[in-house]
């Protein structure tokens, strides 16, 4: 049997490692191997871990120690690259021996690709599917990346976006004659639709970790500025589900203290801290996808419209190509008076039926597009 | 809760411009909310020392010098940030000396105000840019809201003339050149006849027509938006001398009568104008081909785009907002 090494970006479970776990089902005929970093202990990726077994009985999982200064230039500029630069060089040669084992490997995410692309500068015969879960980044380290595919050894090389909008970028960055460029929506686990009307008033859910450009702050705002308006339509809570998942610096750092003071003892804010996906889509009428800036793919739109559950976003970035008019509220980013506006829109329950029915069709769609890809990928990896 | 607040501004009537315009907006907001207000018009830094602030509970400057160079409280104050104030680069070589040696201190004050209200993402990054750390409860972005109370939906159909209104300075960053230029080209690329209504006399198109309008008064520069198709404000990012285009306010002064705006994608205006839906936003790196095709689509759908840009106008920059936020951060 070949075998897959599959590379995971971080030991935290969230939408990227959900999406791959549950892609790789659909690849048949390979042993899979995962590997996935820590920072600091192995327990940080405990909920990754079961999560993997559940998927993926036969699966081997290896933990690999990834060093913290690496992990945090993702978000964050720094000014310690020689330091950086030592650890990423040593790190290079710790996964030089689990890369070569493999006929396939597959690296979900740049943390880990940046030194897997080194490691292939040294040569790999096997093939690649380096999977951007996010626009590829000009920022820091991250820019050269984009460089090192000119080098690598690869026999073939797949660059895979989640959205087309990812894909273009990608396009335009990495400049290399055989390398494949394809896109395939990422996963969404199957709900089960709300159930019946609520009798004491609409429930606004966001799902999103606690990150400035999520938005949150705007919806927050929003909330302070016309509670009246939106009690008198009928909204009895904006349940706000996520948390700071990431231990990186920049503007991140002190987001959810900062935010925290918007909520005082009127106010319709719940902060929910992280909560499994069902259990959000089974408690919420309406999701806001509030984002400030363009999403790669935005999969808790898909899955609003899994779950059956009326939709307002901004729908920036790859996430607008899963928006048609009549399948969700646009919004504007800041524009407060309008996320005002449709809220109360959303307290209608005959449009939110509206807005649902449209929505099950785009979800076809995604699926349709996710099949079309696998069929493709088959003859990649052959 | 009412107490009361005082609102510094350098610019008052019977000066005429943003600013003004502004404040004005913004004490009517607070009056509206039932706020206690007094309006301090300085105009010079001495006037500054002058400011019974003991008075008042809270303190609103226009521009954020007052608040820096005044001597209360620092946590009193709720800055208003348009835009190019906030640049440390200034042609003034006096000025650009001073903000580059008192840079610190200045951020140091935005930080430790009680609240710095952003008109846009753009000057809210431009600040960042130089230092400033934001805490996302004490920083708003906030766009700008203009009175709307005269506003009213005129649906002016494009026969076949496209008239074009661009009322601003003529300063370099205002690009006018670059949108007689740009006009130009729509009139060739989609042979349609265009007019261009100025408020400067110096310019000329062998191309299309441009209307000069010197001086325009309140209720001219009033007319001239209903009659027009578009308003064009193609700004340019001059930050490097001290200047760039912090909201945009003729696109909201022209959208109250539903007229959509064509803008660059400089500065705050890419917040302001969203495409498609109350104006166009022209991207130099996509070309002018690109940008032809789309207002071509939109002037196809032009009675939508009237309708939706007034709407838009009103409901999301009309005054009203204003006093809402003024109701929480107060």
């Amino acid at each position: 049997m070949k075998g897959l090494g599959v590379f995971i970006n971080s030991p935290y479970l969230g939408g990227a490692e959900r999406s791959i776990i549950s892609q790789l089902k659909e690849i048949q005929g390979y042993k899979l191997s995962f590997y996935i970093p820590f920072l600091l202990e192995e327990s940080e990726a405990s909920e990754l871990i079961s999560h993997i077994k559940s998927h993926h009985a036969n699966g081997d999982i290896n933990l690999i120690k990834f060093p913290s200064s690496l992990y945090k230039i993702s978000r964050s500029q720094t000014k310690k690259i020689p330091f950086i630069l030592l650890s990423l060089i040593l790190f290079v040669f710790h996964l030089r021996e689990n890369i070569r084992k493999h006929d396939v490997i597959w690296v979900n995410g740049n943390k880990i690709g940046l030194p897997i692309l080194l490691n292939l500068i040294l040569g790999f015969k096997g093939k690649m599917v380096y999977h951007l879960r996010d626009y590829p980044s000009k920022d820091s380290l991250f820019k050269y990346i984009w460089r090192l595919f000119r080098y690598i050894k690869a026999e073939e090389v797949l660059v895979l976006a989640n959205s087309y909008d990812v894909q273009k970028k990608a396009e335009s960055m990495i400049l290399r004659s055989n390398v494949v460029f394809d896109t395939c929506y990422n996963p969404i686990d199957a709900m089960t639709a709300k159930n019946g009307k609520q009798e004491d008033g609409i429930v606004i859910g966001i799902a999103s970790m606690l990150a400035p450009w999520k938005g949150i702050h705007s919806v927050l705002l929003c909330e302070a500025m016309y509670r009246f308006e939106l009690v008198a339509a009928g909204i009895r809570a904006i349940n706000i589900y996520g948390d700071d998942i990431y231990a990186t610096e920049g503007e991140n750092k002190n987001y959810k203290k900062d935010i925290l003071k918007f909520v005082d003892q009127d106010s319709l804010i719940n902060f929910k801290g992280r909560v499994a996906p069902q259990k959000i889509f089974s408690d919420i009428d309406v999701l806001v996808h509030p984002s400030l800036k363009p999403e790669p793919f935005g999969r808790v739109v898909a899955e609003a419209y899994e779950s059956q559950t009326a939709l307002i976003t901004t729908g920036l970035g790859g996430s607008g190509e899963l928006i048609l008019d009549d399948c969700a509220i646009r919004i504007i980013p800041y524009d407060y008076s309008g996320l005002k506006d449709a809220l109360i829109r959303c307290c209608d329950e005959s449009f939110r039926k509206e807005l649902v029915q449209s929505g099950n069709k785009m979800s076809q769609n995604i699926k349709e597009q996710q099949r079309d890809f696998w069929k493709r990928l088959e003859r990649f990896i052959a | 809760m009412s107490f009361k607040v005082l609102v510094t501004t350098p610019d008052y009537l019977p000066r005429k411009g943003g600013l003004t315009t502004y404040t004005i907006d913004l004490v009517e907001a607070l009056r509206e909310a039932n706020y206690d207000v007094d309006i301090y018009h300085w105009k010079k830094i001495s006037d500054l020392k002058l400011i019974k602030h003991q008075r008042y509970e809270k303190i609103i400057n226009i521009n954020y010098t007052a608040g820096y160079l005044g001597d209360w409280d620092r946590s009193k104050n709720i800055n208003i940030i348009h835009g190019s104030e906030i640049l440390f680069h200034s042609n003034n070589l006096l000025k650009k000396i001073y903000k580059k040696i008192f840079k610190r201190r200045i951020i140091t004050f935005f930080e430790k105000s009680q609240r710095n209200i952003f008109i846009s993402e753009f000057t809210r990054n431009k600040l960042v840019d130089a230092g400033f750390k934001i805490d996302y409860f004490r920083d708003i972005i906030f766009h700008n809201c203009i009175n709307t109370n005269n506003g009213e939906f005129v649906n002016n159909d494009i026969g076949d003339l496209l008239k074009v209104c661009c009322v601003v300075r003529d300063t370099p960053h205002k690009n006018i050149h670059g949108a007689i230029s740009l006009l130009e080209e729509l009139s060739e690329y989609l042979n349609l006849k265009v007019q261009l209504s100025l408020n400067s006399e110096r310019y000329s198109s062998s191309i299309i027509t441009i209307k000069k309008n010197h001086d325009l008064s309140d209720v001219s520069r009033e007319e001239l938006y209903r009659e027009s198709h578009f308003n064009i404000l193609l700004s340019l990012d001059h930050s490097s001398s001290g200047y760039y285009e912090g909201f945009g306010l003729t696109c909201l002064e022209a959208g109250k009568y539903g007229v959509p705006s064509i803008v660059s994608r400089f500065g705050g205006l890419p917040e302001n104008v969203h495409d498609g839906l109350n104006g166009i936003v022209f991207d130099d790196r996509q070309g002018v081909d690109d940008f032809c095709e789309r207002i071509k689509i939109l002037i196809g759908d032009y009675s939508n785009t009237r309708k939706n840009t007034y709407e838009h106008t009103i409901n999301s920059h009309g005054r009203h907002n204003l006093k809402k936020l003024l109701e929480v951060v107060l």
